[in-house]
């Protein structure tokens, strides 16, 4: 079977012998399943075969020479550590500052040079991801070598002053961005533990949370200016966020706090759900395009969030799990019939999974020690297949709808 | 041919680079603060005997003879008076500029748990000298006025940290 891609039908062999040696073992195996079941014939597998040998690039000597980079970089970063305070504060000081300004020297030319070649631009987004961390890194080393007395909320809040405008100019990356984004989660953090306990005793610690969180997702509604590919991920993240945030109060953490919260929590619980059910669907209502159909209701669904993970701490202790399982349960049936009119049958296929999970935890929860005997056991495991059954069922009737409603 | 650079070009050369300037600019103000304000040094002692070392930072008290939870808002350090390294302080009536100016060496805050950057080689070491008291640890002040001060050049028994080998 080999023979039909490697020849391609041309009798030429030893091209295609070749081109087997490069390409990678698996393309190779692939390629010859794929003309056995009739997927593609001789000539488009000798196709394939000859576009992937052509751009596939020996590894051996790129990987020797990154070897050889980092060592290099290792041997340098081992001399300098060991010789640290013996190296004058100035000239650490003096070539930490070279070495940003080097840095942004060349993101600004690979910027202009990727635009003017079609280059790629991991070399650009490189260079300003090293920019940021070492900016963030030569506060800290200025902070060290004058021992001054901040904290780390100052170190985050002075970082992203100095990074934020490059960063939402310049980077595309979702891995920067969402470093980006974690800085910032992680500053706002730090700013409000600092207040908690006062933000606690007016009963306005949530709210603050609320408000901080509304604010990140009102955030999107900033483009223009703000490219849109980042408005998209800073509402992505939020979103995330939120529903995983929910989910896992709903499905873990109510489960594992037993004892009741105090009032005074449950009251600041419940003025967080209340503002944030305003600012949070405020803050959706934003962008003209999520005021319509199926986006609108969706915020209703993200601005809900916040409420259906208090009710069951407000809710007294013995009907609290029943509750939390079926606002779960409820929260995910929402959500998956919003993916479905939404095109969205990934997002589907999670709910539906998420679901047959909680459904399985009812399960435990009822039957409780009889897991520990051999028909329980058996039982168990039956659920599980149902539920494995059930869920496929439901997966595959929704991708069928998806594939009918698509225009 | 003379290639234009447009406006967004330049504004993002300088988002680059100015972040770094900005940095070295703070960098050289820190700098030359200290160096232009008038400075003592004062002996430092352990405040929380278990738990001196936090990552690469000493957790250390400047030596004023304050007594602790007692300790006025401001007070003016006198170097002039008491032993060296271990200045005398008169409490000042308060923070207010018209209190705080009218003293050189004015400090707020007197008893703040101070976060002394140690080298990572030397930090077990200058932990346990400082735990058994038998060495005398000290930082030079530098009093930047309004109560605010900076720290530099931590000695033990008179000697650099920088120039002392570890468990000497």
């Amino acid at each position: 079977m080999m023979a039909g891609w490697r020849i391609g039908g041309r009798g030429d062999g030893n091209d295609a012998a070749t081109a087997e040696g490069e390409l990678p073992g698996g393309l190779a195996r692939q390629l010859t399943d794929w003309q056995g079941v009739g997927l593609i014939d001789a000539d488009t597998a000798a196709r394939i075969a000859a576009f992937e040998a052509a751009r596939h690039r020996p590894r051996l000597p790129a990987a020797l020479a990154i070897l050889g980079f980092f060592t290099m970089a290792l041997g340098i970063i081992a001399i300098i550590a060991a010789n640290w305070d013996a190296i004058p504060i100035g000239l650490r000081l003096g070539l930490h500052v070279a070495l940003n300004l080097g840095l942004g020297a060349a993101a600004w030319l690979w910027r202009g040079q990727g635009a003017a070649k079609g280059m790629p631009r991991f070399r650009l987004e490189g260079a300003l991801l090293l920019l940021s961390l070492s900016t963030l890194a030569l506060i800290a080393h200025i902070g060290q070598s004058f021992h001054l007395q901040g904290d780390l909320a100052g170190l985050l809040r002075g970082w992203l002053l100095l990074v934020t405008p490059f960063t939402l100019m310049a980077v595309r990356a979702p891995l920067h961005r969402s470093l980006w984004l974690s800085g910032l989660v992680a500053w706002l953090s730090a700013e409000l533990s600092d207040y908690w306990l006062t933000l606690h005793e007016w009963r306005l610690s949530g709210t603050a949370v609320m408000l901080a969180f509304a604010l990140l997702y009102a955030a999107r509604a900033l483009s223009p200016p703000l490219d849109p590919a980042w408005a998209r991920h800073i509402g992505r993240a939020a979103v995330a966020t939120l529903v995983a945030a929910t989910s896992f109060v709903l499905l873990v953490l109510r489960l594992l706090l037993d004892a009741v919260p105090p009032p005074a929590v449950v009251n600041d619980a419940t003025i967080a759900a209340i503002v944030g059910f305003v600012a949070i669907g405020g803050a959706h209502l934003l962008c003209p395009v999520d005021r319509a159909g199926t986006r609108r209701l969706f915020g209703l669904a993200l601005a809900l969030s916040p409420g259906l993970a208090v009710l069951p701490f407000i809710l007294s202790q013995s009907p609290s799990a029943i509750v939390t399982g079926v606002l779960f349960c409820l929260y995910w049936v929402a959500l998956g019939k919003l993916a479905l009119d939404a095109q969205r049958p990934g997002f589907f296929k999670l709910a539906v999974a998420l679901i047959a999970l909680r459904v399985f935890v009812f399960y435990l929860e009822a039957t409780g020690g009889l897991l520990a005997t051999g028909f329980g056991l058996l039982a168990g495991g039956a659920v599980l297949l149902a539920l494995a059954l059930g869920a496929r069922r439901i997966m595959a009737w929704g991708t069928d709808k998806v594939t009918e409603d698509a225009p | 041919m003379k290639t234009e650079i447009s406006r967004s070009a330049l504004i993002l050369l300088a988002a680059l680079l100015l972040p770094t300037l900005a940095l070295a600019g703070w960098a050289g103000l820190i700098a030359t603060r200290q160096a232009g304000a008038p400075s003592t040094r004062v002996e430092i002692q352990g405040f929380d005997p278990r738990d001196l070392l936090r990552g690469h930072y000493l957790q250390a008290q400047l030596t004023l003879g304050l007594p602790a939870g007692d300790a006025p808002d401001c007070v003016c350090v006198e170097p002039e008076n008491g032993a060296p390294g271990q200045p005398a302080t008169r409490p000042l009536p308060s923070c207010q500029p018209q209190d705080v100016g009218s003293c050189r060496h004015p400090l707020a805050d007197p008893l703040r748990v101070l976060r002394i950057y140690v080298p990572q080689e030397k930090a077990a070491d200058l932990e346990r000298r400082l735990r058994k008291g038998e060495q005398t640890l000290s930082v030079a002040v530098h009093f930047q006025g309004e109560g605010r001060i900076g720290i530099s050049d931590l000695q033990v028994d008179g000697v650099p940290v920088a120039d002392i080998k570890g468990d000497e």
